[in-house]
């Protein structure tokens, strides 16, 4: 009798079990992708199928809101400003018996510009059957542009040259589509170009790089026919591959003197494109120039020197930085006291309004000892060029250089990778001043307002914060190791810091960025439990 | 511990009960005196019934406790005939009903507690020596204690309810012991439905008050421990 006990048991236990269960993302990890915007955290739950928009009140308090997403999502993109997140979805296709309905592929844009994020869906179904899986952001705001990028392995037949233009400013979005001239090659990197004077009037490009040519497409007119620039002969038999692609306008008064310029992978030539004025379609032709600088350059770059314009070549073989004159192809070589690779321009934003001032670049990357960073004052490279370098002793191989925004725009933050220690860089005084972490490996985080930079060791609990123009520092114990930190506007008009904490859960810690204290904080768990569809 | 673990310890505790102590309660007067007939020996007054109680919760607020909808509680209840006939037996009783659940939900363990504290009105009607219906109303005071414990936070999550409920069910009881016998022993099963306000899933951390005004709440969809539930058992009466 026991037996048929036991066996009722296990019969209605069964029917008990067969009754129903919860929908399956609920076993699913908590794993997101976290997004800084202007005043929100977005975290892309990839598992549900949804972001989650997490805002900050005055006091600290977050709010999450939670917005679907479309199926599958290809690809992420924050825009320049930091205010939206766009996320490309590939879309579903049903098939017989599919319980998921079909859906197109689609954009989805998620504003965390306002108090309250907010979310719309740009529908790419009128121009998309297949999906693409690239999305690049142009800097200003107005186009995102989809393309093939492979990395999703794509449709069953793609063509890579196939382009989708989207216009943020339209309601609609006003999809475009647009098939590239194609030599044989593919799109592999995609430029945008700052707004240029061309002959056809104020003219925003975007540059599609593949490995054999630039194609050079007008975003305001994406109708017209593209300009496909091939970077060898045809009776080539190899063709360089770009590395590296730089824009200038020139001068604003002109429309003649916006030029490209390119350095190529394992290549010791750099080439100049000028965009003079033609009698075609799109009123301007690129007209190439070729430059052997006598080593492979590591970075190039337009600047303004006493001399006008040039294109800057770091060759870290030689230790030398190439001057290349774009209108006549003449170099001039400067010495440099070590092996710099990357150079960034850090002309004060004053000096950058007229045009006859000359430009300063901050050389970094050295790879020797004591190479620290190099101020090369562009003013004094044609005239003296041995007077024009200034070396800041940093013992340290910098690694990146973070961009200081808004209030201390004459700082920038130096990263040294695994040394333990960074330096805030005050361009004005030619200062930098070492921090020293007591982790290696810290990430760096400066402020959207500028004012600090914020330190952190994935893993550990502690957080610091740096005054970037005091250089006073202040040490956080949070409750949890910190994986990711991001600093947003909150709604009482402050700053509030949020700390996430990614251990298995999701949970947040957020602090006053202004005046953070401990005492003051506020701890958040089960950020993307909360909400589960 | 599992539904069909749990079954079976009980199966095998009453069994044991069920041999021991029969002699013991030959000698008991009725406290009330029997209207209309004899009732069958080992069909007594007194019945005490342990079991397992699965209740099926079909709302989300369930959902990050269980991968199921099934909630199994230990189920222990005593009732006392106060009016006996023939066939009809009216009794009173009280009723305790303990278990818990818990699952992964999206990286926090998340795990739930219910007791269940009530009496029992109930009927009985004897379908013969070896069978019986049984018809039952229990009012009842549930607590109910959730946990989410989110590796991400130093403490876990809590939140803490109380509130009245209220089960109706129907069931059958089959004699397993020879009828002659002064204890019966009796094999449980009903159905029925229970219901209870639903209540809101604000969880706050287990902080000591200093450390309240730290912390922020998380919230879960409202949970409504409402649902037809079914009870499995032995009964023991003399």
């Amino acid at each position: 009798m026991k037996m048929s006990l036991t066996s009722a048991a296990l019969a209605l236990g069964t029917l008990a079990l067969g009754c129903g269960g919860r929908p399956d993302v609920w076993s699913r990890p908590a794993s997101a992708n976290a997004y800084g915007l202007s005043n929100a955290v977005v975290l892309h739950d990839v598992n549900a199928q949804r972001v989650v928009a997490l805002t900050a009140s005055g006091d600290g308090a977050l709010s999450a809101s939670s917005f679907g997403t479309g199926t599958d999502v290809v690809a992420t993109a924050v825009d320049s400003a930091g205010a939206r997140l766009f996320l490309l979805s590939a879309g579903h296709r049903a098939m017989l018996g599919d319980t998921q309905k079909n859906e197109a592929p689609a954009l989805m844009v998620v504003d965390g510009s306002a108090a309250a994020a907010t979310t719309r869906t740009i529908d790419l179904g009128g121009v998309l059957s297949d999906p693409l899986d690239g999305l690049a952001l142009d800097p200003t705001g107005r186009w995102a542009v989809l393309y093939a990028s492979g990395v999703h392995g794509g449709a069953f037949v793609t063509n890579p040259n196939e382009l989708v233009v989207v216009d943020l400013t339209a309601a609609d979005g006003a999809p475009v589509s647009v098939s590239l001239h194609s030599f044989g090659g593919r799109p592999e990197k995609l430029v945008f170009a700052p707004e240029l004077s061309l002959p056809g009037g104020k003219t925003h490009l975007l540059i599609v790089e593949s490995e054999q040519d630039l194609s050079l497409l007008e975003l305001d007119h994406p109708d017209r026919a593209e300009i496909t620039v091939r970077l060898a002969d045809a009776a080539a038999a190899t063709t360089p591959q770009p590395a590296e692609i730089v824009v200038d306008d020139g001068d604003p008064a002109r429309t003649d003197d916006a030029r490209i310029g390119l350095r190529f992978v394992n290549d010791t030539s750099v080439m100049t494109l000028q965009l003079e004025p033609s009698s075609g379609a799109n009123g301007y032709t690129p007209t190439p120039n070729v430059t052997d600088v006598g080593g492979v350059p590591s970075a190039i770059a337009f600047v303004r020197t006493d001399g006008g314009l040039r294109l800057a070549a770091l060759v870290p073989g030689h230790d030398s930085a190439v001057l290349v004159d774009p209108a006549t192809t003449l170099t001039t070589t400067v010495a440099l006291p070590a092996d710099y690779r990357s150079i960034s321009l850090v002309t004060p934003s004053d000096a950058a309004s007229t045009t006859s001032s000359a430009d300063t670049a901050l050389l970094w990357n050295g790879d020797a000892g004591q190479a620290g960073v190099a101020f090369w004052e562009l003013g004094q490279a044609a005239g003296r060029p041995f007077r024009s370098l200034e070396t800041v002793a940093i013992t340290e191989r910098v690694t990146s250089v973070l961009d200081v925004a808004k209030t201390n725009t004459t700082s920038k933050v130096l990263s040294t990778g695994a040394a333990g220690v960074f330096y805030v860089l005050d361009l004005a005084q030619r200062t930098a001043t070492p921090l020293l972490t007591a982790a290696t490996n810290v990430s760096l985080v400066v402020s959207p307002t500028g004012t600090r930079v914020w330190t952190f060791a994935p893993g550990q609990s502690d957080l610091a914060t740096t005054d970037i123009a005091t250089k006073h520092v202040r040490t956080l114990h949070l409750d949890a190791a910190v994986t990711g930190v991001f600093e947003i506007g909150n709604g009482g008009g402050g700053r509030t810091l949020v700390a996430l904490h990614a251990l298995g859960g999701l949970g947040a810690t957020t602090l006053d960025a202004t005046n953070p204290d401990e005492d003051h904080r506020k701890i958040f768990g089960a950020l993307l439990t909360e909400g589960t569809p | 511990m599992t539904f069909i673990e749990t079954t079976k310890r009980v199966a095998l505790g009453l069994a044991l009960l069920a041999a021991g102590p029969a002699a013991a309660a030959d000698n008991l007067a009725p406290a009330i005196e029997q209207v209309g007939g004899e009732p069958a020996p080992g069909s007594g007054r007194f019945e005490v019934t342990v079991g397992v109680r699965t209740s099926l919760f079909k709302g989300a607020g369930f959902d990050p406790f269980s991968s199921s909808d099934a909630f199994s509680q230990t189920s222990a209840r005593a009732s006392w005939a106060v009016l006996q006939r023939a066939r009809w037996a009216t009794a009173v009783g009280a009723l305790f009903e303990w278990g818990d659940a818990s699952a992964d939900a999206r990286g926090a363990q998340a795990q739930l507690s219910l007791t269940r504290f009530g009496v029992l009105l109930e009927e009985r009607l004897a379908l013969g020596p070896h069978a019986r219906v049984v018809g039952r109303l229990a009012p009842a005071w549930l607590t109910g204690r959730a946990t989410l414990d989110d590796p991400s936070l130093p403490v876990a999550l809590g939140r803490s309810f109380s509130t009245i409920a209220v089960d109706a069910s129907a069931g059958v009881e089959a004699r397993l012991n020879a009828p002659g016998s002064t204890v019966g022993v009796w094999a449980v099963g009903e159905g029925g439905y229970g219901w209870a306000p639903t209540q809101t899933m604000t969880f706050t951390p287990q902080l000591a008050v200093a450390d309240r005004d730290k912390a922020g709440a998380t919230t879960l969809p409202d949970f409504a421990p409402r649902g037809g539930f079914f009870r499995l058992g032995l009964a023991l009466t003399y």
